[in-house]
């Protein structure tokens, strides 16, 4: 069975390396449809990874529910603030919440040498980082630590780096804070700018944002990461929990991410490429099937040599069939090779993101990529296959 | 008919009252071969010689079980062939049956030691794993040890004649068949390639059975018989014009 399977494999790689011009001929139509599928999974892979994170990073990884938690009958004091966290911190150990943070959104001002900067301030927590894909580029995100420090830790965007004239590469650094008396704030780290705003943003953590900007409210929403598959379910348990620590507060979870919409925008677009793809894949096996079935009416009497040599049909079979397979399986992975090749080039990166997010090549595209191409030439293959067993040997050996 | 007795000790393959016939137009059946009676001992020469749409090549056909007899017993090494599978036919040709053709009928492309190793893919174990060192020692008995890398294409008649006789030695079969193995060769090479592919097989103990129009090669045989009308007739003083013609008895 074994010896047999290795002879299979070693008559079809005599035969392509005796007919390899009518191989590489048949062979083009299956690489390049092999080549356009796998950049078609691939792109599409890659759009939804860039789309994901820039999804993730806008609203928060699947799943992310905002819970609102508002006093209804006075405003959110220190006392309220107090209550929240010790009730927050309370349910997320009853239920095992890894990742929750509080997610507020403020306009400030700071002072800056040049003249004064204004900036986004977003209040968040330590885990907000990894709940919204945030990536520092220099210096460091926040750590519980940080929350005791009489100078208030800044990670800010390159932006406002750039209009307060501060060099990323030199964090930490001090900035002046607006007020009296006069306060200052350390940066941190640095995080890339979103693409669309108008100014820098800076975060802060939750409690200090009032030496940041005096007329900031206090948080009342809180992001929590969930795994996806219970969140819904979670997310009523939890509000239960926090309506029951928190009496006089008004209580709600909604599910705030858009991984939903990923499906969505991209779906029909997928669809389409892949439609295109097959119909590429679909006439690059018919060229094959074509070329392999002209080739074996002119291989009969080969054939009929190889019968009388004691090949059984299966073999005969097994053997036309692995010509097939060997050949586009070498097709598919220069045509695999080949699609890698273009979805790493800067040039498409540049193109499909704008170079602002370079998702990496997925596997899942090559692996795609490689099954097609054994597939299609067994496809391909089996039925000159089957014609060559139904050769009579005499006729064949007369041929 | 008269049962030809084989001149070996042992029986390797025989026919009693082998026929073939073919269907027709109007339902009608063409008989090709009619009561065949042959006995081929280990080892034994058999020149059999008939002229054109005599029912050679249908008797080669039956006798390397690549065609089946349509009447008739059949027996090889002992065991009735006539009605076997054509899995178990190929095995048994695989293992135990050589041929060599008149168009030598090499593999195209491929060069004289692939060729050579050609009937060892369908092997197994050892034989298999060293069917390139077999091969080569094959081609290096039959004198072609320095053509092993030629291709068909590159060889003359004779050598090709030489690489398909080591082909068909290759695997050490108990029998070898050769249709008209002189056809395409001048009467030299003809004559060479009949001496080698003799000397050969007694070497080897291989039994030949050599079907061609050429009395000079039939005579080589230590047994012959010539085929007239599908009807195998002993020839017992040498083939000669007679015999060919079907006329000696």
């Amino acid at each position: 069975m074994i010896t047999g399977f290795a002879a299979s494999i070693v008559e079809a790689w005599q035969e392509l390396r005796v007919h390899k011009v009518r191989v590489l001929m048949s062979l083009i139509g299956v690489g390049v449809a092999v080549c356009a599928l796998t950049l078609v999974v691939g792109f599409g892979n890659m759009m939804q990874k860039g789309l994901a994170d820039s999804y993730e990073q806008q609203g928060g990884r699947a799943a992310t529910y905002t819970l609102s938690l508002n006093p209804t009958e006075s405003e959110m004091g220190e006392s309220e603030v107090e209550k929240v966290r010790s009730a927050l911190d309370e349910t997320a150990d009853r239920f095992g919440i890894s990742h929750i943070s509080a997610y507020g959104q403020a306009e400030t001002t700071v002072p800056g040498p040049a003249g004064t900067v204004s900036a986004s301030m977003y209040i968040v927590d330590p885990d907000f980082d990894v709940m919204r894909r945030l990536s520092v580029d220099h210096g460091r995100w926040f750590t519980a630590g940080d929350a005791a420090n009489l100078s208030p830790a800044v990670v800010a965007d390159e932006t406002f780096l750039s209009e307060y004239g501060i060099d990323p590469t030199s964090l930490p650094a001090t900035i002046e804070l607006s007020g009296s008396p006069k306060k200052t704030a350390t940066v941190i780290g640095s995080v890339p700018s979103s693409e669309f705003q108008e100014y820098g943003e800076i975060y802060v953590l939750n409690g200090q944002e009032k030496q940041f900007a005096a007329d900031a409210y206090a948080v009342t929403e809180f992001e929590m990461w969930v795994p996806p598959e219970v969140g819904e379910e979670l997310s009523k348990q939890v509000t239960s929990d926090l309506r029951r620590q928190l009496p006089g507060f008004d209580v709600s979870a909604d599910r705030t991410d858009f991984a939903s919409d990923i499906d969505e925008t991209l779906g029909p677009v997928k669809n389409v490429l892949l439609v295109i793809s097959i119909l590429i894949l679909f006439m690059g096996m018919l060229g094959l099937l074509n070329i392999s079935l002209v080739t074996i009416q002119q291989r009969i009497r080969e054939i009929g040599i190889r019968r009388s040599f004691g090949a059984t049909s299966r073999r005969i079979f097994f053997s036309v069939m692995m010509e097939s397979v060997v050949a586009t399986t070498i097709a598919g992975a220069v045509g695999v090779l080949i699609a890698v090749l273009v979805l790493k080039a800067p040039l498409v990166s540049e193109f499909m993101f704008d170079g602002a997010s370079t998702p990496q090549v997925p596997i899942s595209a090559a692996i795609v990529g490689m099954l097609v191409s054994v597939g299609a030439g067994a496809l391909a293959g089996s039925v000159p296959a089957v014609v060559a067993t139904r050769v009579r040997i005499i006729d064949a050996i007369r041929a | 008919m008269s049962r030809p007795e084989p001149t070996a000790a042992e029986t390797l393959l025989s026919l009693r009252h082998v026929s073939r016939s073919v269907p027709i137009a109007d339902d009608q059946l063409l008989t090709i071969l009619a009561d065949i009676d042959l006995e081929v001992g280990v080892g034994e020469h058999i020149g059999i010689v008939g002229r054109s749409g005599t029912g050679k090549s249908t008797l080669l056909n039956i006798l390397g079980l690549l065609d089946a007899p349509t009447t008739g017993d059949m027996e090889f090494a002992g065991e009735p062939v006539q009605k076997i599978s054509r899995n178990r036919a190929a095995a048994i040709r695989g293992r135990d049956i050589g041929f060599v053709f008149q168009q030598f009928n090499l593999l195209p492309g491929r060069t004289a030691v692939e060729n050579v190793e050609a009937p060892l893919m369908y092997a197994t174990g050892r034989e298999f794993r060293n069917r390139r060192r077999s091969a080569e020692a094959m081609l290096e008995r039959l004198g072609l040890g320095d053509r092993i890398e030629a291709k068909p294409n590159r060889l003359s008649g004779g050598e090709q004649q030489r690489v398909a006789i080591a082909r068909a030695l290759v695997r050490e079969p108990k029998l070898v068949l050769a249709d008209e193995p002189t056809g395409a060769l001048d009467v030299e090479t003809g004559r060479q390639v009949m001496e080698i592919l003799d000397g050969i097989t007694k070497d080897s103990g291989a039994a030949l059975i050599t079907i061609t129009h050429d009395l000079g090669v039939a005579n080589m045989a230590t047994r012959q018989f010539s085929l007239s009308q599908g009807c195998l007739h002993p020839v017992l003083d040498g083939a000669t014009a007679e015999a060919l013609a079907g006329e000696s008895r």
